[in-house]
């Protein structure tokens, strides 16, 4: 398959290359592991947590009771998210927005919650508890970085679908893509 | 590029300027620590061309911005200063830039239009 093959109608780049997605999945590594460590202090498995600019603030937004209100601690949370993230970042070549629409739609599912989880934590840090983390704000601008370079590759999967759908294929097929 | 960084500046001053002109627990600063973020982060979204658009999402927090002073007592003066940089910025922000750099098949439009284009 030649590179104009997988570029998709009417687009001046392929955003499905690695050069596009590898960035993202590394991005999503990084956001996992800050989430692991974030996880390891709220799980008591590391005693203190390292903040350089804010005294106490990371103990104070990482032991709050909002960061207890689910049965997990919200760092694992992040942390799964991130993971799923740079899963779905990962699987399918180079012309997966036409191959596997299904799974890209499921990346931007996955980027795009996650990126508006962080700016809810971003605000309730300081308006709740007075407080900022500075891994937690580190880690909401991984996650709202991933969302605009995700989006492309999606659009370019929700644009295949709709012809698709326009040629009469009905959509559970389309969403399951093209052959290779 | 020009409108996303100076919503990302305009974000940011909203989320320091309590701390630094010493409001920090006023209900107005509560005010500005929830904009703030939500402007921050529809300015970095806002670099990319994909989604250029979501620059014009600012008018929602400055408006709610704007109104603050009738939701939340605006009794320290500084908090003008902040504000009104933070509103200069985000009307700068919605008057710049726009259209995507790089063709995408039409774009998000295209999937609502049917002609066929996409």
């Amino acid at each position: 398959m030649t590179a104009s093959d997988a570029m998709p109608p009417g687009w001046g780049t392929n955003p499905s290359t690695w050069t596009q997605r590898l960035p993202i999945v590394v991005a999503a590594l990084g956001g996992a592991a800050i989430a692991a460590y974030l996880s390891a202090y709220q799980l008591g498995w590391i005693g203190t947590i390292w903040e350089p600019f804010f005294g106490d603030g990371s103990r104070e937004v990482l032991d709050s009771p909002a960061s207890r209100v689910l049965p997990v601690p919200d760092a694992l949370l992040g942390f799964a998210g991130y993971l799923a993230d740079a899963v779905t970042g990962v699987i399918g070549g180079r012309s997966r927005w036409r191959t596997m629409p299904w799974m890209v739609i499921l990346f931007g599912l996955a980027v795009g919650p996650l990126g508006a989880t962080s700016v809810l934590l971003v605000i309730l840090q300081p308006v709740a508890y007075d407080a900022w983390c500075t891994l937690c704000l580190a880690s909401a601008v991984i996650s709202i970085v991933m969302i605009a370079p995700a989006m492309d590759e999606v659009l370019a999967s929700l644009q295949h679908v709709r012809r698709e759908r326009r040629r009469g294929v009905s959509l559970a097929r389309a969403m399951r893509g093209s052959p290779p | 590029m020009i409108a996303a960084v100076a919503s990302i500046v305009a974000g940011v001053v909203l989320m320091v300027a309590p701390a630094l002109l010493g409001y920090a627990g006023s209900p107005a600063s509560d005010v500005q620590r929830t904009i703030g973020p939500i402007v921050t982060a529809l300015g970095i979204i806002a670099i990319w061309s994909i989604l250029r658009g979501a620059r014009l999402a600012v008018i929602a927090p400055a408006v709610a911005l704007a109104a603050s002073p009738l939701m939340a007592e605006h009794s320290v003066p500084a908090l003008a200063v902040a504000e009104t940089i933070a509103v200069l910025l985000v009307a700068f922000v919605t008057r710049t830039g726009g259209g995507a750099t790089v063709a995408t098949g039409g774009g998000w439009r295209s999937l609502l239009r049917d002609d066929g284009s996409c």
